[in-house]
Order: structure tokens, then sequence, then C-alpha cells
């Protein structure tokens, strides 16, 4: 299908085009129509208040002027009005001007340029006190300040004309935010939309038709849809139904001759012929052709999306969360209990991905999805009436278990369907789901947060969770529930054969987990806090950290390339983990909101560098074990060890930030990473010195 | 995914989902950001007022009055709620809660309601309550005296209405656009992806008329697919024939058997 694979290829880009202009443009258009509707209900209320502010002044000058002081020698002026200035930003200037229109007293704004103005109002009688008139970037509003029955002059107050324009722009962030979501979410379901709908069919079929035109018509193909496709696939499967049915009718009336004629006829031709159909043709089974599964990878991605963006909807605001259901406990800080729900949740998932891992094994993918996945929700829905500092340890628990769950389910349903040859591909299309997803649910969970409150935004997160399950519930029902691939359980001996590798022991102690630590440390824990008290709302906090998902997604696939291409993935390692250590320092020199984005962002790159090559280190050097024990044994001891490091980072960043205070606990984190780095580094050199030293003894006493 | 729905309409009702979803948080976004700026204009406003009280208040205060000595109070009160038609009261209350100064006199002597009393108790010089009572929004400000002790407070209440309805009014204005952008970019998304999608029918037409034996007219070079369709076709009208050539065949020696037996019969 040379032609049409062509125009497949190009279709899903092209949906894509068509969905962002159309999401981007609505989305303009939408903004432009809110602005002007809000122009017109806040400028009139600006108005009244300008008058409202002006009455108040004027009948403090006229108290003055009663009290006997020269209209032309008020005294203090510039700092009453410095004071209403700073009460309310929307205006501009403050200005007083005699009857003939000569300034008197301002404060504020340049208003040179605007002079000339006032002199031409000096007299108007007509201009309406209640509305103002716009002039330059500015709304004039002017009461006139008389005194029994004498006109003293006027006073001018200058509002702000882009004021509600500049009101929007504090929700320009939050567009784009949405944008980009957008952007990643549409990505998501056209994925998986072209491959359900387009290319998926198009594969079966293919394949059937492979068959089906050389005489195998043992399998028909399944299509749930009754479009263009669906029709083609209709008309296919009534022809390989029809060709089965005829062959059974066939049989059946052969074999009934047969059983009468058994030894009194010449049966010869006969058997010659169907012999020959029967040689000829494959057919299926008395209950009828089979159907033709085609299971892609792309299936679960989107219910993976949905929970991993459902859990992280919080992360822009979990600390300040617990922060409020905080109460003191003898002997223990506030910062250190702050971070133990996230340690907690970090442990669970834990001893969950083990657990689930059998579970998953045993009866397939799709249940314990369904079960990890209904667990999440119902977590994320008590987490949200946690009333202390329990409850919340006792839901996030059980949300860390449900979602274990559904990560190891996800992860055995990519290993069920790819082969030893593309599972790197699909591992990485796993990552990418999880980080998209991350990036997406901490941005839009900030958002909502800010709006409609952390408790609501944790109800919002198990609905979605909800939705995922529907979605596996689904989609994924046509499936085998099969074992997927075969994996021998850990035993305690394959941990002493791992630790007795000593290249294994320094990758996992000197990188993997210190990298761990400055990812639940620094990104889960501290940054938000720190965040906060810089002053910046929830709907920033969650952009700032989507910098994080957002490297990771961009750069991921570019430094996989590049290792791939150069090899030596230690060296990666190395790089990815001093980087990620200068990332968390630099915050004790930055301390602002733009240094911590750059720091996230940073840490993001680092990890893409380093933390992806860390896994095709750990293949390399525990090749031997792997021989012993199996690679999947090997990358799961190493995973469960560097979760020690997702545990720790938590309460380690407590314990400094107590000790130190925010810049000072993030850059210690940050020397933790770099000291791991050095020491990685050291290790390998002395281990690769001493391997090089015993193969040279080798040879001389070979020699 | 409903059945029977053509591939075109499939997509464009997935697009037309993330379109709506985009478009919904976009209009929830520009709502609460109407709303907060809507309500912190009017509540500025209004806080002007009632800051301008409080000074009158607090100079009698400085001056060494008590609350219910500042007779000029009432009248001032007065004149605001006469010239601010969306004021629905003013009351200055002791520390205590009892309502000193009232626009309705009759509600003097009164007590206010505990969260009031509660508020003022957090309160400081500088600060401002904002909170809701009956049909009013309200504005809490304190009362201090010369040796900054609070002597009780000034509540300004006004009409809800004042921010309900025009909040309400965006609301709708925004669902009205919501509905309309959504309906005019639904048919741009139709048309678009009709636009796309075009080739990949126009393949499935093809091979479904190999399918079914029929030329449609067309001479474009067939892909692939389609000639393997046009291979399993052959292939399967083959198989169809020596199945029924075999029936026929089994059903012929069948009936020359029987016949040979009815003859042998006879």
């Amino acid at each position: 299908m040379k032609n049409g694979q062509g125009n497949l290829l190009s279709i899903g880009t092209k949906m894509l085009i068509l969905t962002m202009v159309l999401v981007i443009s609505s989305s303009i258009l939408m903004s432009f129509f809110a602005v002007r509707k809000s122009e017109r209900k806040i400028i009139p209320e600006m108005d009244k208040k300008a008058i409202t502010i002006g009455e108040s002044i004027d009948s403090l000058i006229i108290k003055a002027v009663e009290y006997g002081i020269p209209f032309d020698s008020l005294k203090g002026t510039k700092e009453f009005f410095e004071s209403v200035l700073k009460d309310n930003p929307e205006i501009k200037y403050i200005a007083i001007t005699d009857p003939e229109g000569n300034m008197l007293y301002n404060h504020g704004a340049n208003i040179e340029p605007i002079m000339s103005f006032f002199k031409a109002e000096h007299g108007k009688q007509t201009r309406s006190l209640k509305k103002s008139v716009p002039i330059s970037d500015y709304y004039d509003s002017r009461i006139p300040i008389v005194n029994n029955a004498h006109v003293l002059g006027s006073l001018h107050i200058g509002m702000d004309r882009m004021f509600v324009q500049s009101k929007t722009k504090d929700i320009i962030y939050d567009i784009f935010t949405v944008l980009v979501v957008s952007f990643l979410i549409t990505f998501e379901i056209l994925l998986f939309l072209i491959a359900y709908t387009i290319s998926g069919p198009i594969d079966s079929i293919k394949k059937v038709v492979s068959g089906a035109k050389d005489g195998d018509f043992t399998q028909y193909v399944t299509v749930n849809s009754r479009d263009e496709i669906g029709s083609f696939v209709g008309s296919f499967n009534e022809v390989i139904f029809r060709i089965n049915k005829a062959y059974h009718e066939l049989k059946e009336k052969y074999h009934g001759y047969k059983d009468h004629t058994e030894g009194v006829r010449d049966t010869r031709a006969i058997d010659t012929a169907v012999k020959e159909i029967e040689e000829s043709y494959k057919f299926g089974d008395a209950e009828g052709p089979q159907r033709f599964f085609q299971r892609l990878l792309i299936y679960i991605r989107p219910a993976l999306f949905l929970v991993i963006f459902s859990e992280s909807l919080s992360l822009s605001f979990f600390p300040m969360f617990v922060d409020q259901l905080y109460k003191p406990v003898a002997g223990i800080s506030k910062d250190l209990i702050i971070g133990l729900p996230i340690s907690i949740f970090m442990l669970f998932w834990a001893i969950s991905l083990p657990l689930g891992g059998v579970w998953s094994e045993k009866i397939g993918r799709r249940k314990p999805f369904l079960v990890g996945a209904l667990t999440t929700a119902i977590g994320l829905l008590l987490t949200g009436t946690s009333r202390t500092v329990y409850d919340l340890l006792l839901w996030r628990s059980v949300t860390a278990v449900g979602y274990g769950i559904v990560y190891i389910a996800c992860q055995g349903y990519i290993t069920d369907n790819t082969t030893p040859k593309n599972r790197t591909r699909g591992m990485a299309m796993f990552l990418s789901g999880f980080f998209s997803g991350s990036l997406c649910g901490a941005a839009i969970g900030g958002i909502l947060a800010d709006r409609i409150g952390f408790r609501p935004t944790f109800f919002v997160s198990g609905g979605v969770t909800v939705i995922s399950a529907l979605f596996v519930f689904h989609f994924l029902q046509d499936y085998h529930e099969d074992s997927g691939s075969a994996r021998g359980k850990i035993k305690l001996s394959h941990f002493r054969l791992l630790l007795s590798n000593k290249r294994f022991l320094s990758l996992t102690f000197f990188s993997a987990i210190p990298a761990k630590i400055c990812l639940t440390g620094f990104l889960y824990y501290a940054a938000p806090l720190y965040l906060k008290f810089l002053g910046n709302s929830q709907s920033a906090i969650g952009r700032v950290l989507m910098g994080y998902g957002l490297a990771m997604v961009l750069i991921s696939p570019l430094t996989a390339r590049l290792a791939d291409a150069l090899g030596n993935r230690k060296r990666f390692v190395i790089i990815g983990g001093i980087a990620a250590g200068i990332a968390l320092i630099m915050v004790y020199r930055f301390q602002s909101t733009l240094g911590i984005l750059f720091s996230i962002t940073l840490l993001g790159t680092a990890h893409a560098v380093g933390v992806s090559s860390q896994l095709t280190l750990i293949t390399e050097i525990c090749k031997d074990a792997g021989d012993k024990i199996g690679l999947g044994t090997v990358i799961g001891i190493y995973r469960l060890i560097e979760r020690a490091g997702n545990i720790s980072g938590p309460i380690i960043s407590g314990i400094l930030i107590t000790v130190y205070g925010f810049s000072e606990a993030i850059a210690g984190i940050g020397i933790i990473m770099v000291a791991g780095s050095i020491m990685f580094t050291l290790s390998f050199l002395l281990f690769d010195l001493l391997d090089k030293q015993r193969e040279k003894s080798y040879v001389s006493a070979a020699d | 995914m409903k059945k029977g729905l053509p591939l075109r309409v499939r997509i464009s009702l997935m697009i037309i989902l993330i379109l709506a979803f985009a478009l919904l948080l976009n209009t929830f976004l520009n709502f609460s950001n109407f709303e907060k700026n809507y309500n912190s204009i009017i509540y500025s406003r209004f806080f002007v007022i009632a800051k301008d009280l409080q000074n009158t208040a607090e100079y009698g205060l400085n001056l060494g009055l008590s609350l219910p000595e500042l007779e000029n109070i009432q009248e001032i009160i007065n004149g605001v709620v006469k010239e601010q038609k969306d004021i629905v009261f003013i009351r200055l209350f002791n520390d205590r809660g009892t309502v000193i100064f009232d626009t309705d006199q009759s509600g003097r002597n009164r007590s206010v309601p505990n969260g009031w009393i509660e508020k003022l108790a957090d309160m400081d010089t500088e600060s401002m309550s904002k909170s809701a009572y009956k049909n009013a929004q309200v504005v809490l400000l304190p009362l201090m005296n010369t040796f900054n002790i609070k002597a009780g407070a000034l509540a300004l209440g006004f009409s809800k209405s004042h921010i309900t309805i025009p909040v309400k009014e965006m609301l709708l204005y925004l669902f009205r656009y919501f509905v309309i952008l959504a309906a005019v970019f639904a048919a741009i998304t139709l048309a678009g992806v009709s636009f796309f999608s075009k080739n990949v029918v126009r393949d499935f037409s093809i091979m479904l008329s190999a399918l079914n034996g029929h030329s449609d007219g067309r001479s474009a070079p067939m892909t692939d697919t389609q000639m393997q369709i046009v291979e399993f076709r052959e292939k399967s009208q083959e198989a169809l024939r020596k199945i029924e050539d075999a029936s026929k065949e089994l059903e012929r020696i069948d009936k020359k058997g029987n016949a040979k037996n009815e003859e042998r019969a006879r």
C-alpha cells in the first residue's frame, strides 16, 4: 500500500496542524471578545471610582480652604496624592489646575504632553462629570473644585487606558499554557485516533489480506465502525465467512457421503477434489475463521497520559496543601512533616511496583490497569477530603498503590507488545506519554487550584483517572488476557549478584539515587514551596514546574539519538549529573522566580541527558548478570534501589530547609548531586585502571 | 465511536471535542479573570468611601471622643448613602459588636453578626475585610483610637447585585460566544477533515470496488494493497468455484449411485 501509506503518514500531521490552527485561532477570538466586553463593563466602573476618589480629595481641599489655607499654597499634596496612587494602581496621575487650566499641583505620570488639554477644558461646563474623556494613554475625569459657589479650579484624575488590557495580560500566560497543553493533548488524542480509526485497521487489513490472497482464509478483521473502512472490512469478512461456510458445508456433505458409501462406491474423484481444495487453501475450524488481533502500543498511551495527568494536577500545590493541614508534632520540624506525604507516596509506589508487576504478569494488563486506576481515583478523591496530615498520609498511600499498579501494568503492556528490537522505542513512547501527562497536569493543576481551590482540584484529578479507566475498559476489552512475557521472580541471590558488581553500585548510589533526590526533594517538594514563598500564584508555579517536563519531552529524543550515535553512555551520565547539580546550586545565586525556572528547565535537560543514559549503561555494565538472571530482573532491582532516592528526597530537603532555609537547602541537594557525579567519575576511572592492570598482569603471567 | 458515522465525521467529532475543551478552558480563564478584576474595582470604589468615613471617625476618636460621642457621624453617613445609591447600609459598631450608628436608625443598639466581630478581632490598622451579608457585600474597616486600640469597626454594605448582575451577564455573553465559536469552528473542522481525509476515503472506495469486482472507470495505478485485494478476490472466487464444483460433483455421484442402487433393486 505504497501510495495509501504515504497518505496515511501525512494525514496525522495534517490533522494535527489543522487542529492546532483551529485551537489557536478560536482561543484568540474568544479572548478578543472577552476583553472587548470586559472593557465595556469595567471602564464605567473605573469612571465611578475616579469620581469617588476625586470627591474625597475635593472635600479635603475644600476643608483646607475653609480653614483659611490659600488654594494655591496647599502643603503636603504630593505625599497625599502619592498615597492615593499607591492604593489605586489603575490611577496614573492626579492633578489640580487653577480656573484657567494652569497646573498647580500634580503627581504621578508625566502629564506635560496633555497640559494643553487641561487649558482647553477650562471653562467647559458641558462635560459630564460622570464620564471620563480619553486623552493620550489615559481616561481623564475632571471634578470642579467649588467653594461657596466660587470655582477654585479643577481636579483631574487620570486612569490607565490600558488597565483592562494589562489585566488581560495577567491571563495571557495562562492562555498560552492552555494552548501548550491543548497541543500536547491534541497530539496524544490524534495519535490514538489515527491509529484506532485508520492506520490500525489498515495494518490489520494488510496483514490478513496478504495471507488471504494466497488462499489463507483462517482470519477475519475486526473494525468497530461502519464508516468507509468499516464497510470495506464488512465486505471482506463476508467473503471470508462465505468461503468458510461453503467449505464446511462441503466437508459435512462429503463426510456424510463417505459414511454411507464406505467400501460400496468409488469415491476417488471426490476424494481428490476435496484434497485439492484442502491443500490449496486454509480454512478456519468448524467454529469459523479466527478474529485477527491488532495490538498497538498506542492503545495504552492515552490512558497512561490521563492517569499521569490527573496525578500531576496537584504537583504545583501539594506542599502548600500539606501546609494547610499541618499541626505541630513534638520533635519533628514543620518542613519535614510537609515533605512526609511525598516520601510516603514514593515508598508505597515503590512497594506496589514489584507486587503489581507479579499480579499483572499473572492475569494480564487490562484488569490491573482498571483496578489501579480506580484505586488511584478513590485515593485522589479522598485526598481532597483530608482534614489532618494523618488522613492525608493514608489517602496518599492508597493513591500511590493504585498509581504503582497502573504504572507497572502500562510498562508490562509495552513489554508484551514489543520485541527486544523495538522495546527501546516502546519505552521512549511510554516516557514521552509520562512526561507529557506530567507537564500538562502540573500546568493545568496550577490554573485550576488558583480558581477553584486545592480540594476541588483533587476531585477533578479523581474524575480524570476514572475517565482513563473507562478508556481502558472500552478500548482494551478486545484483547486476550494473556500472561505477557514471562519474567522471573526477583530473589535475594539476584540482589547479592548485582551488589557485588562495583560499577552497578557506583552508578546506582552515586548517580541514580542522587538524581531521584533532586527530582522529589527539589522539583516535587522544595520548588513549589519556594516559588510560593517568592509570591507566585499557583498558576505561575504550575507553569514554572512545566519547564522540567517540557525539557524532558523535547530534549530526551535528541539526546537518545546522540547517545546512540556517539556511544559512551558514561559520559552522558556524568555530564547530566553535574549539570543537574549545577542547576540546583544556581538557585542560591539567582533567588528569583526566573532563576528557579531556569534551574528547573536545566534540571529537566540534565535528566534528559543523564537519566535515560543510566539505564543503557546498566545493561552494558551488568551484561554478565543479565545473561544469568535476565536483563529484566537487573533493571527491576536497579529501579527498586533507585527509588530510595525518591523516598529520601523530600526528607533530606525538609531537614535542609529547616536548618538552612530554601535556597541553601536546594543548593545543598545540588552539592550532593555534584559530589555523587564526581565520585561516580572517579570510581569508574579507578575500576577501569584496576581492570587494565589486572589484564596486564594476566597477559604477563600468560607470557 | 458511534457505529455508522463516516470516517470524516468520526475524526471531526474528536477534533471538535479537543477544540471545545481548549475553548472551554479559555472561556473559564477569561471569565474568572473578569470576575476577579470586576470584583476588585467595585470593592476598591466602596473601600475609598469607607476609608473616608474611617478617617473622619478616627479623627474624632483621636481627639479623645468615644464612639457614641461622634455625633456628626450619623449626618455624614446619611449624606453618603443619599449620594451613593448603591450603598445598602453603613454601620459603626463598638468592639463588642453593638451598633452605635446605622443608616437605618432603628438598627442602633442591635448586635452585628458574630462573623464581623471575629473578623474585627483578626484585623490590624491597615487591614480591610470583605464578606457577604444577606443581599449585600460588606467592606469592614477597623476604627482605632489614639492608643491604637480597636474602638470598633465600620461596615459598609453595597448591593450584591452590583457585582452579581454584571458577572452573570458576562458569563452569558462568554457562553454565547463559546457556543457560536464552537459551532463555527466545528463546521470548519468538518470541512478541513473532509478535505484532508478524502484520499483515504477514495483509497477505500477503490479497494471496495476491487473487492466487489466493480471497476469505477478510473485508470489510476493501484497501490500494493489494492492489488492484493484484486488477487484476494480472484483467489476467493477460485476457491468458491472449486468448492461449488466439488459439491456438484458430490451431488452428481450421489445421485448416480442412488440411481444405480434403484436399478439394481428393480
